[in-house]
């Protein structure tokens, strides 16, 4: 056999590092066929398990509306609320018109002036999802915010909803009114996340508040650790569909000066916690003894207790437990993760309750509300 | 690698004798995340860039955590249990290191970082 000369070797062995790069950075676009039609049937499998959003058609020429409950909330109402995310992000990733029920093809339409009441869980997550219809077209969305209940309007006002669509502020009808009830924090996102991240939170909060809204390191270490596990939220196995993975975060917050509350909300779109923590090696052991039945709830609230009991490297438990500590310094207020199927509401003293969803979340949402010292 | 004094030929310690001081506000004020895929501000970049080549250079060391937002756990863990883990012994670690804060909310991260090297020693001799 001929023997090669050095030289050949070298480029040999760069060629097939670099073939071996690529075959790691890109997955193949049959892989990814593959992968986007399960990700497309789980979509619609997980539709078909939520009630139908009521669609009216004509309530604004040449459109089909879908109407999104009153109470657009994930505590009060998970089921309609979800619903009509899912119909949010079904109906605005298909360009042009639609072919309705009755043959005609219109435009879509949210009816957001349907909403009476959001949550601030909710709100964020409608944010995200019209962030990313922005983020996908060329030309601005079109917005009748004068139509909207006004509480409803002054709180993507203040959040900053229309920044987040790059809508010029001379397009918006309306302008905010002083509510001294509650005071929202402007939407941020990323796609990677920093520690700076997390003390822009804080900093944010305590200006809205006009003080401190914890003891510093408990704060920091309770946010921080949520950002870090965004990370973990897009495993590369994970896709979603009718768009791309997205791995990008949204946060938000509050501050209520009639209950000295403040609130912090932080979601990301990704694979949920209890579908990614039991790929990690020692976990389904150690999961399946503090929670035999293994129920998505029971998942994260085991890994939190795991993590609140142990010191050691363990991956996300601690992480879990960590955002726990910021509730436990002020001895008020709830942590809640929701998470795949499962929601767990942490209180002071180690208080944790739990539920199930029959339709699993899409990503994890998680919200922090403390009462703080005026 | 290098874990302890390594004597030289004349018997004299390689290891600088004096007291060496990091400030972790020097490296991030923010710390974040555990390995390097987390950031650069990750517990693995301090332990594996700063840490350790400082406690291969100097006899004694201080950690000084004043100024820090905070010290998230997988950061802290990482750097502490981490070291363990590395091979380093938390009783050559004490005699070595000192971690020292002025702040009152940080002191609590003093505690926690020895916990987190001695769990990890315990571990690793099951």
């Amino acid at each position: 056999m001929k023997k090669l000369a050095q030289v050949q070797k070298i480029r040999i062995i760069k060629i097939n590092a670099k073939r071996m790069r690529k075959r790691l950075r890109r997955p193949s676009a049959a892989y990814n066929a593959g992968h986007t039609a399960e990700a497309k049937a789980q979509f619609q499998g997980l539709r078909a398990k939520l009630p139908e959003t009521r669609i009216e058609h004509e309530r604004h020429p040449g459109t089909f509306s879908f109407l999104p409950p009153k109470v657009f909330s994930f505590s009060e109402n998970y089921e309609e609320t979800f619903a009509f995310i899912l119909d949010f992000r079904r109906y605005f990733s298909q360009r042009g018109k639609q072919l309705c029920d009755d043959g005609i093809r219109r435009r879509a339409y949210a009816e957001f002036a349907e909403i009476e009441k959001i949550g601030p869980g909710a709100g964020l997550v409608l944010a995200a999802e019209t962030h990313r219809f922005a983020q996908t077209r060329g030309k601005p969305a079109r917005i009748e915010d004068h139509l909207w209940a006004e509480n409803v309007r002054d709180y993507f006002l203040e959040a900053g909803l229309f920044e987040l669509l790059s809508l010029d502020p001379g397009t918006i009808a309306t302008r905010p009114s002083q509510d001294a009830q509650r005071s929202t924090l402007k939407f941020t996102f990323g796609r990677t996340s920093h520690g700076r991240d997390a003390k822009a939170l804080i900093a944010n909060l305590q200006a809205l508040a006009g003080h401190s809204v914890g003891p510093r390191p408990a704060v920091y270490a309770a946010i921080a650790e949520a950002l870090a596990n965004v990370s973990h939220a897009y495993p590369t196995w994970f896709r979603t569909w009718p768009y791309r993975t997205s791995r990008q975060w949204w946060a938000s917050g509050f501050w209520s000066p009639s209950s000295n509350t403040v609130g912090v909300q932080l979601y990301d779109q990704g694979a949920g916690i209890p579908a990614t923590l039991p790929k990690q090696t020692h976990w389904p052991r150690i999961l399946r003894s503090l929670d035999p039945e293994g129920s998505p709830s029971g998942l994260i609230a085991a890994a939190m207790e795991y993590g609140r009991t142990s010191t050691g490297q363990a991956g996300r438990g601690k992480g879990l437990a960590e955002m726990a500590n910021w509730i436990e310094s002020t001895g008020s207020g709830f942590l809640r993760i929701m998470s795949g199927g499962g929601e767990v509401t942490y209180r002071p003293g180690g208080l944790i309750s739990r539920r199930n969803f029959n339709a699993p979340f899409c990503g994890t949402l998680v919200q922090w509300e403390v009462s703080v010292g005026s | 690698m290098l874990h302890s004094a390594v004597p030289l030929s004349n018997g004299r310690s390689a290891l600088e004798a004096e007291s060496y001081e990091i400030r972790i506000v020097d490296f991030s004020e923010t710390p974040f995340g555990r390995y390097v895929d987390d950031g650069p501000e990750s517990g693995q970049v301090f332990r594996d860039n700063v840490l350790i080549p400082a406690l291969n250079q100097h006899a004694h060391l201080t950690l000084i955590l004043d100024g820090v937002e905070g010290l998230p756990s997988s950061f802290w863990e990482e750097v502490m249990g981490g070291l363990v883990r590395q091979g380093w012994g938390v009783g050559d670690l004490k005699e070595r290191m000192e971690i020292v804060t002025t702040e009152a909310e940080l002191e609590t991260y003093v505690r926690l970082g020895w916990r987190y090297a001695e769990e990890a020693a315990s571990k690793r001799q099951h």
